[in-house]
């Protein structure tokens, strides 16, 4: 069921109820006082019939002279006195018993006798009994009361008519019950009418929702008002907001792995050419020459170590992050100094000059040879750029807080527009130089990640013609302390 | 013969190229560099350019760009596969585009389709007595002409082009029938032993076991 029919629901049977039950409290009151003031009415008209039997009754005692009647005197007294009373249009019917129950008159309309007030029960002598009962179309009310006349208990019976009070009640207890009704009709349609209108700004989140879960993840909700549904539509502007944010993300991510697939499948193209070209060259001809047979084979080793080697790349690249990768505290220096040592052969055979120092008291955490690595790598690409005779320079210092590690080569430079894209996999600038030489365009990338696990990262500054800045900026670490680790942060 | 031209700055790629096509019967010149490959293909004498698309410097697109007016036919070579790049090569004026890797045979066929649409490809191809003309699609032997049916025509092209080289079943359906074709190979076994009997080749056109087919010197 909806939330606007439980309240509809709800409301109309509370208010019903309310207004049914008042109306029925103040009906009974009402109701209960008029049937007291209608038999103090029938009672006043009976005991007034009474009196003016008993008068006469006292009447005739004193014109007979006597101090009291006796039995059948009192009864002819009784019966002269009753002769004189009438009924009348209230009073429909009235009878006399004496003490054995025995009526006095003719009673015509047979009213007292249905009444049926006159039986053994009824005769507790100092109490008035009273009886309603319908007779057709009519109700009646009938009247029992004592008449100690003379010596002797007779009962007096009165019957009344008192349809119109019945009717008038009905008809009373009717308008109350509707009137409770349409007020409360009216009083849940007004509620209701409210209810919906608030569930309005409801729908309209509804609406919002379904259609950002559809994938409309801009979409965002205005509503009126500054109550809790408001409070709840910007809720949903929030999470619609992150979601946003979120699903963007993944989206950059999915598109970043797409493109490192398809340049890594594009990459393999190459060896996979010449190996192919030169198998199908071997496999379709009858006879080939050994100097050719030799060459085309050559070639296909060459190319199939070029893949081995780019696979071998492209696994270190994925992995680097979860070797199991020991982190010490070392002192800047010695590592600076080592490295430099390794690379001082390769740089002397390329007639380049080294030149290297670094601040005392540096104290980097660090898995060792993973940062070697690193720095061999920046030191190799310089001397790949660089002309015979020239100097590669790598430095570290204290930098605001941080730890400036600094590699500067005066080789051929790298062109502006290159330089946001250098780090992306498989980018080489110079696709020829850089896969004579041996490479696959990982290079950089992989700096980054090593960069990246030892909460660092490195900025490119290049002029063409002139040669290549890299600045290295890692943070520092307390001397001495040696932290265990294993695997990447 | 037919003089073509590589540029292909990949070394062993060109070696590669360089030696199908003259197992192919053409002779042929490398060249490495963009704007020297505009050069001389407008100093003129090729029949056919082979055109890498990724080159240092100038890239294939541009050279395509430049040389398009000279009327030398060009076929694309390169990694790139996709839809759009294809369809870019071909609108700037190119006979065919070519996706590497590519097999030795795959690239004599498309070149020697390239050559024929310009009028340059071979168009009689003589075996021994056999004389098969491309432009009048008709076949002699020793003179005398001799009924094939179309695909058995076109098997016997593929391997009056192809002589002293092992040709797969499936080389063979694909080269002939196309490579949409779900028959079975034995259509392959059934067109060679017609050909074996309509122009007495049994002993020269040699079964290699399990192999396929070669139609020996």
């Amino acid at each position: 069921m909806k939330l606007w029919q439980k309240i509809f629901l709800s409301s109309l049977a509370l208010l019903v109820l309310a207004t049914g039950g008042l109306s029925l409290l103040f009906l009974n009151n009402t109701q209960t006082q008029l049937w007291q003031r209608e038999k103090q009415r029938a009672a006043l008209q009976q005991q007034s019939m009474m009196n003016a039997i008993k008068t006469n009754v006292v009447n005739q005692r004193l014109q007979s002279g006597q101090i009291s009647l006796n039995e059948t005197e009192t009864r002819q007294a009784v019966r002269s006195a009753l002769g004189s009373q009438e009924t009348d249009g209230y009073l429909l019917a009235f009878q006399l018993y004496d003490s054995g129950g025995e009526p006095f008159r003719d009673d015509t309309t047979g009213l007292c006798h249905t009444a049926n007030l006159n039986s053994s029960e009824y005769q507790d002598d100092s109490l008035t009994y009273t009886r309603i009962f319908a007779q057709g179309d009519r109700l009646l009310l009938a009247l029992n009361s004592p008449l100690p006349l003379e010596q002797s208990e007779f009962r007096m019976v009165c019957v009344f008519d008192v349809t119109d009070l019945g009717a008038q009640l009905q008809r009373q207890a009717a308008t109350a019950l509707t009137f409770g009704m349409v007020v409360s009709l009216a009083a849940a349609v007004v509620l209701l009418i409210l209810v919906k209108v608030q569930l309005r700004r409801l729908e309209q989140l509804s609406r919002a929702s379904r259609r950002i879960a559809q994938g409309n993840y801009a979409e965002r909700v205005q509503l009126a008002g500054a109550d809790e549904v408001a409070d709840l539509g910007k809720d949903l502007n929030r999470m619609a907001q992150a979601v946003q944010q979120h699903v963007g993300q993944l989206e950059q991510v999915a598109q970043d792995q797409k493109t490192f697939i398809a340049n890594m499948a594009h990459e393999m193209k190459t060896p996979l050419t010449s190996i192919l070209g030169f198998a199908d060259l071997l496999y379709l001809q009858k006879d080939v020459p050994e100097k050719k047979r030799r060459e085309y084979a050559g070639i296909i080793l060459d190319e199939t170590k070029r893949m081995r080697s780019l696979s071998g790349k492209l696994m270190e690249l994925l992995n680097v992050g979860s070797q199991n990768l020991v982190f010490t505290s070392e002192e800047l220096s010695g590592v600076i100094g080592e490295v430099a040592t390794a690379m001082q052969p390769v740089l002397h055979s390329s007639r380049l000059a080294l030149q290297y120092g670094c601040e005392p008291g540096l104290w980097m955490e660090m898995d060792r040879e993973l940062f070697k690595s690193l720095l061999y790598n920046f030191i190799d690409n310089g001397r790949k750029a660089s002309p015979e005779g020239s100097l590669i320079q790598l430095l570290a210092h204290r930098k605001g807080g941080r730890i400036e590690i600094l590699i500067r080569d005066h080789g051929q430079g790298i062109p502006k527009k290159e330089l946001e894209k250098i780090r992306q996999p498989f980018y080489m600038v110079d696709k020829s130089r850089s896969r004579k030489a041996g490479g696959a365009g990982l290079g950089l990338a992989l700096c980054e990640e090593i960069c990246r696990i030892h909460k660092g990262s490195f900025s490119i500054d290049s002029r063409l013609g002139e040669g290549t800045l890299i600045t290295l900026s890692f943070p520092p670490a307390s001397p001495g302390g040696a932290a265990e680790g294993g695997g990447a942060p | 013969m037919a003089h073509i031209l590589i540029v292909e700055d990949e070394e062993h790629i060109a070696q590669m190229i360089e030696a199908t096509l003259s197992l192919g019967g053409y002779s042929c010149e490398i060249c490495a560099d963009g704007a020297q490959a505009v050069e001389r293909i407008f100093a003129g004498g090729y029949d056919l350019v082979l055109l890498d698309v990724m080159l240092p410097g100038l890239d294939g697109f541009s050279v395509m760009e430049r040389v398009a007016s000279q009327g030398t036919p060009v076929i694309f070579l390169s990694a790139m596969q996709q839809v759009a790049d294809k369809v870019r090569g071909l609108h700037l004026g190119a006979e065919d585009y070519i996706a590497k890797p590519f097999e030795a045979l795959e690239l004599l066929a498309r070149v020697e389709v390239a050559l024929r649409r310009r009028g340059k490809g071979r168009e009689v191809l003589e075996y021994r007595g056999i004389q098969q003309d491309l432009s009048s699609h008709t076949v002699t032997l020793n003179g005398k002409p001799v009924a094939l049916s179309p695909k058995e025509f076109e098997l016997l092209r593929v391997f009056l082009q192809n002589q002293d080289l092992a040709l797969s079943r499936d080389k063979l359906l694909s080269l002939v029938w196309g490579y949409d074709f779900a028959g079975e190979t034995r259509t392959v076994d059934i067109h060679v032993q017609r050909l074996r009997q309509k122009l007495g080749l049994s002993g020269k056109l040699v079964t290699l076991p399990r192999i396929g087919y070669r139609l020996e010197h």
